[in-house]
C-alpha cells in the first residue's frame, strides 16, 4: 500500500521501460546487492538475489507480476524482518526493511517514475551500506555506485532519439562531478555539523584493547595483532628514546594466583617530582571502537578534560570512546613518584599465602643474601637474565603456574615475567604493582606519527623502594632487551608464524615497508579527517582559520537559507497539489450547476453548454428559457472577442435562475 | 476489490482551467513575437523551478540528512554532499538546455478542421550545445518533444484539441524542458501573435444549388464566365479551347484567349438560407456550405456565397475560394 501511496503522488511523464532499459536500471542495483553482503546476515541479500532473478525471469519471458502476489511478499518480507529484529538491531532492520522493499519495487517496476524511485532509494542503499563499512575502498565502490545510479537515470530521461548517445551522457555525468567535487569538500568540512536529533545507535559491537584485568594469555590475543592501537603527535617532534616509551593503561594490585585485577582507580592522583626537561606534550589519537583506556607515556602529569586520571596515574576517557578521538597530554619520564598510602603498602605484598612454595622459598633465600632491597630486585633480575628464560608468544601450557613456569618452563612473555616477578618481590613484603599497557611504536614518516599497534601491547611491574619511591622494573627488559630496546617484538619472538603476512613482509623488505607506512598514513587520515569529521573536528578547524567566531554566521546563513528554502518548496508543493478553481465566470456557472444538480440535472463535463442544454430540454421545462439566457450570456463572456453583456448581467440570469426554481 | 469505496470526487462542473492567458504574471512577462518575427531567449529570461520529481528528490536529501547526522555517518554526508550538487548542477544544466534560443513565428497555412490543425512555431539553437527534449505548452497541451542535437533548427507542432474553426491566435506559449532527469522543470512565455486560420470541415452531400438560366439573373453586375458571349481576353488557361485563342494578340510565350461571359447553368449561389439547409444546425449548414464552396471550385462554376452577414460576388479562382473558405470559418 505504500507502494501504491507512492504512486499516487503522481510523478508525470511516465513511460513504459524497455527490455534494454531493464537491464540499465538493474545494473547499479546489482552492484549495490553485492555490497549488501557486508552489510547484512547472508540471507537477506540471497533475498535480493532471487528478486532480481525473477525480475530478469520476467522481463525475458514478458510477464508481469500479480499485485496480490507482491502484497503477499511485502507481508512475508515485514514479518521475517520483525522475526530477525534481536539479532539484527533497530537501525539495520529499518535498513533491510527498506532494501527489501526496494526489491520488492524493483520486481513491480514497470515506468520511468518506478526508475526514478528506484535512484531514490539505491541513493538511501548506498548510505546504508557506508552503514556498516566504512572502509576507503567500500566509500569508493558506493561512490560509483551512486554516480552511475544517476548515469543510468540520464539514460533513461534522455529522449528516444538520443538514448544510444552514451558518450554524450558520460561527459555529462563528468562534467557533473568535476563542478560538484569542490563544492563537496567545501560543504564537507564546513557545512554546519550537528549533534544527533535522537538518541545515538547502539555502542559499537567490536571492542579491543587493553583489559582491565590481566591474566597470562590475555595479552596474547592482542599481541598477536598488528592493528593500530592508538597514534601519538608528539609536539616540536620531542620523541622520548625508545626504552622509555612506557604507555600506560590499568595498575594492577589484586592478585589470585593466576589472574592480576585493579586496586582503587578512581582517585587523586598524587603529585610526584620530575626533572623539567623530561616533559613531552602530545597527543594520543585513539581510533574509535576501544574501551576507554587512553594510554599516557609514564608518567602523565597534565592531560585533557576528556580524560580522568586515576590513583595510580593511569587514564581513561570520561566518555565512550565510538570514533576517533584525540587526548592531550603532558608528560615527564623522569619522575620520582614517592607517594604510597598504607592501604597500597598492605594490598601491594598481598599474595595467596602458599600456593608456589617454590617461588617462595626461592625469593627468601635471594632476600637473605641480598643487602637491601634493591640489590635484592637486581638479584631477581640477574636471575632471569642468566637462568636461560626465553620470550616467546606461545609458551607452553601451564606457564601460568608460576613454580613451573620459573623452574621448569622458563618461557613466556610479559605477562609471565611481570607476574612471576611481581609474586617473587611480594614473597619478601616489598610493595610492587604490575602496569599493563603499550611498550615502543614506530614513526610513520609520512604522516610524522607515532603508531602503536596491538602487538606493542606489555606489562611490567613497579617496586616501591625506600627513597626512591616506585620504580619501574621490567623483567621482560631482562629477558629480551631488545623487546624494550627495539620495542619490537616481531622481529624476535618466537612464533611470528602467527602475525599476518603483512607484518612479516614488512621485516623483509624495505619498499614494501614504506608502501605499508604510505598506506598507515592515508587511512590515518581517512579516519581522522573523513570518516570520524565531526563536529569537534569542525570547530577544530574553523578555529585554525580563525572563524571560530563565524560559525554561528555560518549557521544563521544556513538556517535563514534552510527556512526559506522550505518555504518555497512548501508552496511550491500546495501549487502543485492544488486545482485551479477557475474564474469568475467559471465560478459562477459551478454555482448554477450544483444548484442544478439539487434539481437532479446533470451536466456531462464532456458536454458543451450548448448540448447540456439541447439534452435536457425536457428536464429544465419551463426553465428552458432562463436557462438558455445563462448559457447565451456565458457564450458571450466566453467566447466573443466583444461581449455585449458583463458578468453582472450573468450573475442576474443565474439568481433569476434559482430564485424561480425555488418557488 | 476495493477496500474504499472511491470518494465521490466533487467534479468542478466546467472543466475549464487556468489559461494563460488568465494570468498577470505571464501577460506581464510574456515576450512578444510578432508575426513574422523572432525572439531570443538568453540564460537569465528564463524560470525554473523543480518539479515534483525534484521535490522527492530533495525529501530524500532531507532523509539522508537526518540519517547521517543521527548516526554520526560522515561518508553519509560525502553522498548528501555529491546529491545536493548534482541536483544544482542539474538545475543550472536545465536552465542552460532552454537558453540561447531563437523562437520565430511561422506563418501557418490555412487547415481544415478534420486535418488536425495545428500552430506552428521554429525554434533554433544559437549555440553549439545540444538542447534536449523542449516542448511548448499552449493552453495545457504540450507538443512534441523536439530536440536539437544534430540539427540546428526544428519546428514545433503545437496542438489544440479545443480548436474550433475560425481565426485563431497563437498567443500565449510556454517553451520548456525537462532534461536531465525530470529534477526542474526550466521555462519562459511568449506571446506570439501569429494565426492560424481553421477552415470549418467539409462535410453534407446536398446537391450544389445551381442557378438555372431560365430562372434569369437580376443582378446584371454579375457575370458568369461561360463559353456563349463575347465577354473579354485573358491569358490562355489549360483546358482552354484552342478555337478560343486570338493568335493575333499573342506574343511569345504570351498566349491569349478569348473569354466568354455564360450567364446559364454553370454558376450557383450558394445560400445560407438555403431551404435545403433549413432543418440544420448552423455547424452543420457551415460544413455544409463548405462542401458545397469546395465541390464548386473543383466543378469549375462560378459561384457566389450569401451569409446572413455578408454576401461574396460572384467569382472562381483559388483566391475566390479562400476568401469564401474565411468567410465561412469566421461565421
Amino acid at each position: 500500500m505504500f507502494l501504491s501511496q507512492l504512486r499516487k503522488l503522481d510523478i508525470p511523464s511516465a513511460e513504459s521501460l524497455s527490455k534494454q532499459q531493464f537491464y540499465q536500471l538493474l545494473a547499479p542495483y546489482v552492484l549495490i546487492t553485492i555490497a549488501m553482503f557486508s552489510v547484512f546476515p547472508l540471507w537477506i541479500p540471497l533475498i535480493v538475489v532471487a528478486a532480481i532473478g525473477l525480475k530478469l525471469l520476467s522481463i525475458h519471458k514478458h510477464f508481469t507480476f500479480n499485485r496480490w502476489l507482491l502484497m503477499a511478499l511485502g507481508v512475508g518480507v515485514i514479518s521475517i524482518t520483525a522475526l530477525s529484529f534481536q539479532m539484527l538491531g533497530r537501525e539495520y532492520t529499518a535498513l533491510a526493511l527498506l532494501y527489501l522493499f526496494s526489491a520488492l519495487k524493483l520486481l513491480e517496476a514497470k515506468e520511468t517514475r518506478d526508475s526514478f524511485l528506484l535512484m531514490l532509494i539505491n541513493m538511501l542503499l548506498t548510505l546504508g551500506v557506508l552503514m556498516g563499512n566504512q572502509g576507503v575502498l567500500m566509500f569508493l565502490f558506493m561512490l560509483f555506485c551512486f554516480v552511475y545510479n544517476f548515469f543510468v537515470q540520464l539514460q533513461l530521461s534522455a529522449p528516444p532519439g538520443t538514448r544510444l548517445k552514451v558518450k554524450g551522457q558520460l561527459k555529462t555525468i563528468f562534467k557533473v562531478l568535476v563542478i560538484s567535487l569542490p563544492f563537496v569538500v567545501l560543504l564537507f568540512y564546513f557545512f554546519p555539523r550537528v549533534t544527533p536529533l535522537w538518541s545515538q545507535p547502539a555502542k559499537p559491537n567490536l571492542v579491543t584493547g587493553l583489559s582491565d584485568e590481566m591474566q597470562p594469555n590475555s595479552l596474547a590475543g592482542l599481541a598477536q595483532s598488528d592493528e593500530l592501537a592508538f597514534r601519538v603527535q608528539f609536539k616540536d617532534d620531542k620523541i622520548p628514546p625508545k626504552s622509555q616509551q612506557y604507555w600506560r593503561g590499568p595498575v594492577l594490585w589484586r592478585f589470585d594466583g593466576v589472574k592480576w585485577t585493579q586496586g582503587v582507580v578512581f582517585r587523586k592522583p598524587p603529585q610526584f617530582s620530575a626533572k623539567i626537561d623530561s616533559r613531552y606534550d602530545y597527543r594520543v589519537i585513539v581510533d574509535g571502537a576501544t574501551n576507554q583506556w587512553v594510554p599516557a607515556l609514564d608518567l602523565p602529569a597534565e592531560y585533557s578534560p576528556k580524560v580522568r586520571v586515576g590513583a595510580d596515574y593511569q587514564s581513561m576517557a570520561r566518555k565512550p570512546i565510538t570514533k576517533a578521538t584525540g587526548f592531550e597530554f603532558t608528560s615527564y619520564i623522569d619522575y620520582k613518584d614517592e607517594a604510597i598510602t598504607n592501604w597500597q603498602r598492605k594490598i601491594g605484598t598481598e599474595i595467596p599465602q602458599g600456593l608456589y612454595p617454590q617461588t617462595e622459598d626461592f625469593a627468601k633465600e635471594l632476600y637473605a643474601q641480598s643487602s637491601s632491597d634493591e640489590d635484592f630486585i637486581n638479584r631477581v633480575l640477574d636471575y632471569l637474565r642468566t637462568g636461560d628464560f626465553a620470550y616467546t608468544l606461545e609458551p607452553y601450557p601451564g606457564a601460568e603456574n608460576i613454580d613451573k613456569f620459573l623452574f621448569e618452563l622458563r618461557a613466556g612473555y610479559c605477562e609471565h615475567y611481570a607476574s612471576s616477578f611481581a609474586y617473587l618481590v611480594r614473597s619478601v613484603g616489598i610493595p610492587v604493582r604490575v602496569v599493563t599497557g603499550y611498550q615502543g611504536g614506530e614513526v610513520n614518516p609520512v604522516s610524522d606519527e607515532y603508531e602503536v599497534r596491538q602487538l606493542n601491547a606489555h606489562a611490567w611491574a613497579e617496586v616501591y623502594l625506600a627513597g626512591q619511591g616506585w620504580v619501574r622494573k621490567d623483567p621482560t627488559a631482562a629477558v629480551a632487551p631488545y623487546r624494550v630496546q627495539d620495542g619490537n617484538v616481531f622481529s624476535s619472538a618466537q612464533g611470528t608464524e602467527s602475525l599476518s603476512t603483512v607484518s612479516q613482509l614488512r621485516n623483509n623488505s624495505q619498499a614494501f615497508n614504506s608502501l605499508v607506512n604510505y598506506i598507515n598514513a592515508a587511512n590515518a587520515f581517512w579516519q581522522n579527517w573523513v570518516v570520524d569529521y565531526d563536529e569537534d573536528k569542525q570547530s577544530g578547524l574553523l578555529e585554525r582559520f580563525g572563524l571560530d567566531k563565524a560559525k554561528s554566521i555560518i549557521w544563521i546563513i544556513f538556517l535563514v537559507v534552510l527556512a526559506l528554502l522550505i518555504v518555497a518548496l512548501s508552496v511550491l508543493f500546495m501549487r502543485l497539489r492544488k486545482r485551479y478553481e477557475g474564474d469568475e465566470i467559471t465560478q459562477l456557472m459551478n454555482k448554477w450547476l450544483v444548484h442544478l444538480e439539487k434539481q437532479n440535472i446533470h451536466k456531462q463535463s464532456s458536454e458543451s453548454f450548448d448540448a447540456f442544454l439541447v439534452n435536457n430540454k425536457s428536464a429544465l421545462a419551463n426553465h428552458y428559457g432562463l436557462a438558455k439566457n445563462i448559457v447565451i450570456a456565458y457564450n458571450q463572456l466566453r467566447f466573443s472577442q466583444q461581449p455585449k453583456v458583463n458578468e453582472a448581467s450573468l450573475k442576474r440570469f443565474i439568481r433569476d435562475f434559482t430564485q424561480l426554481k425555488d418557488k | 476489490m476495493r477496500f474504499f469505496k472511491k470518494r465521490a470526487k466533487k467534479q468542478a462542473a466546467v472543466p475549464v482551467e487556468k489559461l494563460a492567458q488568465d494570468s498577470w504574471f505571464v501577460k506581464k512577462v510574456a515576450r512578444r513575437c510578432p508575426s513574422g518575427g523572432f525572439v531570443d531567449i538568453k540564460l537569465r529570461q528564463a524560470y525554473i523551478l523543480p518539479t515534483l520529481k525534484g521535490l522527492y528528490y530533495v525529501i530524500t536529501l532531507v532523509v539522508m540528512f537526518i540519517w547521517s547526522t543521527n548516526y554520526g555517518l560522515s561518508l553519509g554526508f560525502i553522498l548528501l554532499f555529491l546529491a545536493l550538487m548534482v541536483f544544482l548542477v542539474f538545475a543550472v544544466f536545465t536552465v542552460r538546455n532552454i537558453s540561447n534560443l531563437r523562437l520565430q513565428a511561422v506563418a501557418t497555412t490555412p487547415t481544415f478542421l478534420n486535418e488536425s490543425p495545428k500552430f506552428t512555431l521554429r525554434v533554433e539553437k544559437l549555440e553549439a550545445l545540444d538542447k534536449i527534449s523542449l516542448c511548448v505548452i499552449r493552453n495545457h497541451q504540450k507538443s512534441q518533444l523536439v530536440s536539437l542535437i544534430d540539427d540546428k533548427d526544428d519546428l514545433f507542432a503545437i496542438p489544440d484539441s479545443q480548436l474550433t474553426r475560425g481565426l485563431h491566435q497563437l498567443d500565449y506559449v510556454k517553451i520548456e524542458t525537462q532534461y536531465p532527469l525530470g529534477l526542474f522543470r526550466s521555462w519562459f512565455w511568449l506571446k506570439v501573435e501569429e494565426s492560424l486560420l481553421v477552415y470549418p470541415i467539409p462535410k453534407g452531400n446536398l446537391p450544389i444549388p445551381l442557378v438555372l438560366k431560365s430562372q434569369g439573373h437580376k443582378d446584371k453586375h454579375q457575370v458568369n464566365f461561360g463559353s456563349e458571349d463575347f465577354f473579354g481576353l485573358r491569358e490562355y488557361q489549360f483546358g482552354d479551347s484552342i478555337k478560343h485563342i486570338v493568335w493575333k494578340k499573342s506574343q511569345g510565350e504570351q498566349v491569349v484567349a478569348k473569354q466568354f461571359a455564360d450567364n446559364a447553368g454553370e454558376s450557383c449561389e450558394l445560400d445560407f438560407n438555403n431551404p435545403q439547409l433549413a432543418q440544420m444546425d448552423l455547424e452543420e449548414k457551415i460544413s455544409q456550405l463548405t462542401m458545397w464552396v469546395l465541390n464548386a471550385e473543383k466543378q469549375g462554376l462560378n459561384y457566389k456565397l450569401v451569409l446572413p452577414s455578408k454576401v461574396s460576388g460572384y467569382g472562381r479562382g483559388t483566391e475566390h475560394m479562400s476568401r469564401c473558405l474565411k468567410e465561412l470559418a469566421c461565421f
